[in-house]
């Protein structure tokens, strides 16, 4: 899932100033599950933007609503009720969800309540990892299941760095050297060998180095 | 490594590994500025106590003077430069651009690393580029020079840069077993010779060593080992626990503490750094040591000399 | 919220009702009150035992609690005291119910009886919109309430209120008239009766066909207690021998105690686990003084110049065959005597159907019960209805309760030609037993005991014996209870799989089941509230309106007009579990008194940290929380998420600039009003300094 994590809430004060009838909308896909935009938190995030206007003696009228998810059409089609009168949304849906609500009402100033940060997933509850960086071209067949370009702090492909002692990576203690993990893998899967092989400089160009990136399905794609 | 007239290079320090002797390199820092001078100055302080010498690539991800125009520098102060180039900063056309201006300008050897992360550097906010990682790079330097190829698989047609390919690597590192054969995996990619990383904990470099000797690949590379004096109890400790893949012993730190109490700190750490040569010097497949003296060139001179290793050869 | 994901055993889940409520013969709503006595809300409690229940407090004493029996907290540790607490409401409280519909019915309906069955179909009539009329052929009404229960178990002054509240809904009793001698079946409907419910119970004790029986000193127990119970005393001789393993052989034994003999014994067929009574109710009896003889058969009654002198009597070898019918069989050749001048034949009861006489269309069975059809009460005659002991032959007071309940609402049915039905009787599946594995997580507490007169004072006086549960065991007793059937329920249609539920729960109830996509809640549920809480999508809430997670009782608060006065305002919510809210103390001085509202909440897992920031936004200037400490919950696990959720809490009150003084959390031992002032009074200076931005 995507991962976001919730803006500093001065950061979203700032950008909420001045506008008096606000609307936080929050998704119930990604978001929802990492604890950041879901209903839970677009009540909260309302109790806070109501209570802060009450001390700094304002006026603000905040307006809570979620929708399924952001990042569809069909969805966001139905909020209008939701969003009319408002000066702006602020919405809690990863960078997709805020695009698409932008584009859905040009007229209003749509903000992100939150930072969208990576794919990934819990490990235990609250935590959350990265685990895929959307390279477009998968290796993790050839790295025991697990992926070096997310999950190495230099994406290296061809065994670990200088830096790793103790399984740990030299960036963190708390994260894990990957690469070790691969060669623990492959020594269990009996394909240690595999790694003598020189693995030759990826193809970045499937990446997200290469925006705006685009995928089409022919056989689904409607003429009208 | 047998004793083999057809060099790769016009580098002097292939050449003394070729001629079979012990070789010498050490560290030169860019400085934090445009100033000239202050290299002339090291380079002054080092001429005639190395073979070569590397110049750092913003090392510990601190922005430094370019290596490659500092390496001028040095060249023009008569001495011969190690050219080292990380994967941190640029992606492959950046790089592939860089080592044709440093071959232009001069340079014969370049040392190809992965770098340190930006996060440890003054610039954490910057994007790292890892487009290609260390092993991918030496491949690169030998394509360009061997096969007059770019990355792209297009013809050099000109003038390829001939480097005599450097690597490093670290015998503290996890998994050590892993560690012989990614040394294997850096000679097959094109490394011509192996600096490691700086050794206090000599049984376990003495263990790597011999896996490497058993390997055969002290007969396909020239393998140098990394030496570094240490300054005070207070570096000793700083190395053990935030330089990432160091392995200081806890006696070396008992002696450097030691020491610190009669304000012998220096010499202390000098006195280390020759037992360190001495010992390595024996072993087999150890072709030179490479000495890492950050900020304290001085030294250089000093243990040179101290390990009968002065003067250097001319060939 | 768009999609839906059919999942039809969360469905099911809903369904699943208390085991206790379903052991009810009139499916009182002994979880949902028992937890409103939990949270302290008596009132709110009795209002609705008394919706379903007409004889609240008499139910406490006399009712033999299959609830009980059923209480999911048997495997566990004991059953909650579902009947003390409801006594203990009975007692306390008698706030009065709206009827259930605004409508009045011209039609009237005469019930004969105000036993519980009459009492209980004339206060459901009553409420339904019609008016009707008891015939009672004592003095006073209950029926055998009054007349066999004794005045030790059942003041006659918790009759007399009770009575009084079924008035008020314009029931009206006529009493000394009896049926076939003042009033007959012709007269009433000539007077306009157009419905008549029979509920004259059994008012015969049956008789022992054995040679003695016509002795002088062989009495009934039936009569014996009726004319204890209206005279207050009895001729009996020395040496008293009650015949009978019943509670009504129980009651003639300590009826008879009261009156001082020199013994009392009891000689019953069945062996101490098989008799036919509470074990409480024995193991009183013994305590009072009598000789309890188990598995011994009368033979015969000797006597010496007409009067009695004993009982021989047969060890038994079965009460029951192996089609578990009763056919005791004896050891022969074990006959034993026990001495008495006076035996109380206790050995069941009959019916008296004089009344019939003339009314041949009526049907009755062999065993003198009138026949009724089970769904309408309807006997064989138009107009005419039956139900109680008079129908069921024998049977307890709740189940007299139960006929009279749904005869109301079939009479109703009949007279308007509806079907309206009380959904309460539907079948429903019970949660079903506690997975042994949680057991472990639960917190063992023991039942608490009945306070009982002093035995040696007992004998004295026909007082009651057991005193009612006080304010703090009714409270700490109901806290006991786990709310089976009402936990949290995930809603399929919101719930987006994320598994929040399931890691947060600290009984590991929740699941993701193989082959669904949302998570399921069983009634092994506690009812702690956390997953709610965490629930990133509030797909979970409680199964009943009842819960209330503090929003209620917040809001409640600020509907106070007092609270504009109280500067500064603190809202303490804390955790009843810990303390439940007594009633104000006396100093109304008190630094509580001026500056505090508190929200209480059984467990304060259950509260939101968006609730505190509510407590601001309407108006509160700092909010404390006290919450029990670690090794005092209620519920495993709580105390770090209620510490994590106030240290969460506070980050965001410090996002928005207002000063930490604002915003307090407490872990106390015990929530005192004592230490709760100290931290009050340091609360209140320290809030009255500070501006509201750090």
């Amino acid at each position: 899932m995507i991962v976001a994590g919730s803006k500093p809430f001065q950061e979203i004060e700032e950008m909420l100033s001045g506008f008096r009838k606000v609307c936080v909308m929050g998704c119930g896909s990604c978001v929802t599950i990492c604890h950041t935009g879901g209903e839970k938190q677009v009540t909260e995030l309302a109790a806070q933007l109501r209570l802060s206007a009450k001390l700094k003696g304002k006026q603000r009228e905040v307006k809570e609503a979620s929708i399924l998810r952001q990042c569809e059409w069909e969805f966001i089609k139905d909020t209008g009720e939701d969003v009319q009168d408002c000066d702006a949304i602020l919405s809690i849906a990863c960078g997709i969800g805020v695009q698409y609500l932008a584009e859905r009402y040009p007229k209003i100033r749509v903000f992100p309540g939150v930072n969208t940060t990576f794919m990934g997933g819990p490990t235990k509850q609250g935590v959350f990892w990265e685990r895929c960086a959307g390279c477009g071209d998968c290796l993790i067949g050839t790295t025991g299941g697990l992926c070096p370009v997310s999950r190495c702090a230099k994406s290296l492909l061809n065994g670990p760095c200088g830096g790793s002692q103790n399984g740990k990576c030299e960036v963190s203690q708390e994260t894990p050297c990957i690469w070790h993990k691969i060669y623990d893998q492959l020594d269990t899967q009996q394909l240690l060998a595999t790694m003598e092989d020189i693995v030759p400089p990826k193809d970045w160009s499937a990446g997200a180095e290469n925006h705006p990136r685009k995928m089409v399905l022919d056989h689904l794609v409607m003429k009208k | 490594m047998e004793n083999n007239p057809h060099t790769k290079s016009d580098s002097h320090l292939e050449r003394i590994l070729r001629s079979g002797q012990f070789a010498v390199t050490a560290e030169l820092g860019p400085p934090r500025g445009a100033d000239r001078s202050v290299i002339e100055k090291k380079a002054e302080m080092l001429k005639g106590y190395g073979d070569a010498f590397n110049i750092t690539d913003c090392q510990t991800s601190v922005v430094r003077m370019s290596s490659i125009a500092a390496g001028r520098i040095v060249i023009d102060a008569g001495i011969e430069p190690i050219i080292q180039m990380t994967c941190r900063d640029r992606n492959r056309i950046a790089m592939q651009s860089d080592l044709l201006g440093a071959a232009a300008l001069g340079a014969k050897n370049v040392l190809c690393l992965t770098g340190d992360h930006q996060k440890f550097g003054d610039h954490p906010m910057a994007k790292g580029v890892f487009d290609l990682d260390s092993i991918q790079l030496i491949q690169m330097v030998k394509v360009l020079r061997d096969d007059k190829k770019f990355q792209c698989g297009q013809e050099l047609k000109d003038c390829e840069p001939r480097f005599f390919i450097g690597a490093a690597e670290n015998p503290f590192a996890d998994p050590f077993q892993f560690r012989a054969i990614r040394l294997a995996k850096k000679i097959a990619a094109g490394a011509d010779f192996i600096q490691t990383q700086i050794i206090y904990n000599v049984e376990k470099f003495r263990k790597w060593m011999k896996i490497v000797v058993d390997m055969g690949l002290h007969e396909k590379t020239f393998i140098l080992a990394g030496v570094a004096p240490l300054k005070s109890k207070g570096m000793a400790r700083h190395m053990k626990h935030n330089v990432p893949g160091m392995d200081v012993p806890e006696k070396i730190i008992d002696r450097m503490t030691a020491a610190a109490e009669v304000k012998k700190g220096k010499e202390e750490g000098i006195k280390i750094c020759l037992e360190v040569i001495e010992q390595v010097r024996g072993m087999k497949g150890v072709a030179g040591v490479h000495i890492m003296a950050v900020e304290w060139e001085e030294a250089v001179s000093e243990i040179v000399q101290r390990a009968r290793l002065y003067p250097r050869p001319t060939l | 919220m768009a999609i839906n994901y059919s999942c039809s055993k969360s469905k099911k889940s809903l369904n699943e009702e208390a085991p206790c409520v379903l052991a009810c013969p009139i499916r009182q709503d002994a979880r949902d009150y028992v937890q409103l006595i939990a949270r302290g809300l008596f009132k709110e409690a009795f209002k609705l035992v008394r919706e379903r229940n007409a004889l609240p407090a008499l139910c406490g004493r006399i009712c033999t609690h299959p609830c009980e029996t059923k209480c999911r907290r048997n495997s566990l540790d004991a059953p909650i005291a579902i009947a003390w607490l409801k006594r203990f409401l009975g007692d306390n409280y008698s706030e009065e119910i709206g009827k259930s519909s605004g409508e009045k019915y011209p039609e009237r309906i005469a019930i004969i009886g105000a036993g519980p069955a009459g009492l209980a179909a004339a206060n459901d009539l009553a409420l339904l919109g019609y008016s009707c009329t008891i015939f009672e052929s004592n003095a006073a009404p209950g029926g055998m309430l009054r007349m066999g229960v004794p005045m030790y178990r059942l003041p006659r002054r918790s009759i007399d209120k009770e009575v009084e509240s079924i008035k008020k809904l314009g029931v009206e009793i006529n009493y000394n008239t009896t049926l076939g001698v003042d009033i007959t079946l012709d007269s009433l409907k000539k007077e306009g009766y157009v419905a008549i419910f029979i509920s004259v119970g059994l008012s015969e004790s049956r008789v022992l066909p054995i040679e003695g029986k016509d002795l002088e000193g062989v009495i009934k127990g039936i009569p014996f207690l009726r004319e204890v119970n209206t005279t207050g005393k009895a001729k009996i001789g020395e040496k008293i021998l009650v015949i009978g393993g019943g509670a009504v052989a129980m009651d003639c034994a300590r009826t008879a105690l009261r009156l001082k003999p020199r013994k009392v014994s009891i000689a019953c067929l069945e062996s101490r686990n098989e008799m036919p009574t509470t074990d409480f109710e024995i193991e009183e009896t013994i305590h009072e003084g009598a000789i309890l003889h188990n598995a011994v058969g009368p033979k015969r009654i000797i006597g010496e110049n007409g009067k009695v002198t004993g009982l021989e009597i047969l060890k038994v070898k079965s009460v029951f065959d192996e089609q578990n019918r009763f056919n005791p069989v004896f050891h022969e050749g074990s006959e034993s005597i026990i001495e008495a001048d006076t035996i109380i034949l206790a050995i069941g009861q009959g019916s008296n159907l004089s009344f019939l006489k003339g009314q041949e269309a009526i049907q009755v069975t062999r065993g003198g019960t009138i026949v009724v059809d089970p769904l309408t009460f309807s006997a064989s005659m138009q107009g005419v209805y039956a139900g109680g002991d008079i129908v069921l032959g024998r049977g307890t007071m709740t189940e007299a309760m139960a006929q009279g309940k749904k005869a109301a609402i079939a009479i109703h049915n009949s007279l308007r030609n509806t079907v309206l039905k009380d959904e309460k009787w539907e079948e429903r599946p019970a949660v079903p037993d506690l997975v042994p594995s949680k057991k472990y997580f639960i917190k063992k507490e023991q039942k608490h005991d009945m306070p009982t007169m002093p035995v040696g004072k007992r004998l004295d006086t026909f007082d009651e014996v057991e005193l009612g549960f006080p304010l703090d065991v009714a409270v700490k007793e109901a806290q006991r209870c786990m709310n089976c059937g009402a936990g949290a329920f995930v809603d399929d249609n919101l719930c987006v799989g994320c598994i929040t539920c399931v890691r947060v729960c600290p009984y590991e109830i929740p699941k993701i089941r193989k082959g669904d996509t949302t998570a399921y809640i069983d009634g092994d549920c506690q009812s702690c509230g956390l997953c709610i809480v965490e629930c990133p999508a509030k797909a979970i809430s409680f199964k009943t309106k009842l819960e209330d997670r503090g929003v209620d009782s917040l809001k409640a608060l600020f509907q106070d007009a007092s609270v504009k006065d109280m500067k500064p305002l603190i809202v303490n919510f804390y955790c009843q579990y810990g303390s439940y809210s007594k009633n104000k103390n006396n100093a109304v001085d008190s630094v509580i008194e001026k500056h505090v509202k508190r929200v209480g909440v059984l467990g304060l897992g259950k509260v939101d940290p968006a609730l505190y920031l509510n407590a601001f936004e309407w108006g509160a200037d700092g909010v404390l929380i006290t919450a029990c400490k670690d090794d005092s919950c209620h519920f495993c696990k709580e105390h770090e998420w209620i510490e994590k959720r106030a240290e969460y809490t506070a980050r965001l009150l410090h996002g928005l600039g207002m000063d930490s003084s604002r915003f307090k959390t407490c872990f106390l031992s015990f929530q005192t009003e004592e230490e709760l002032q100290g931290i009050v009074a340091e609360m209140v200076k320290e809030v009255e300094g500070a501006s509201f931005y750090s």
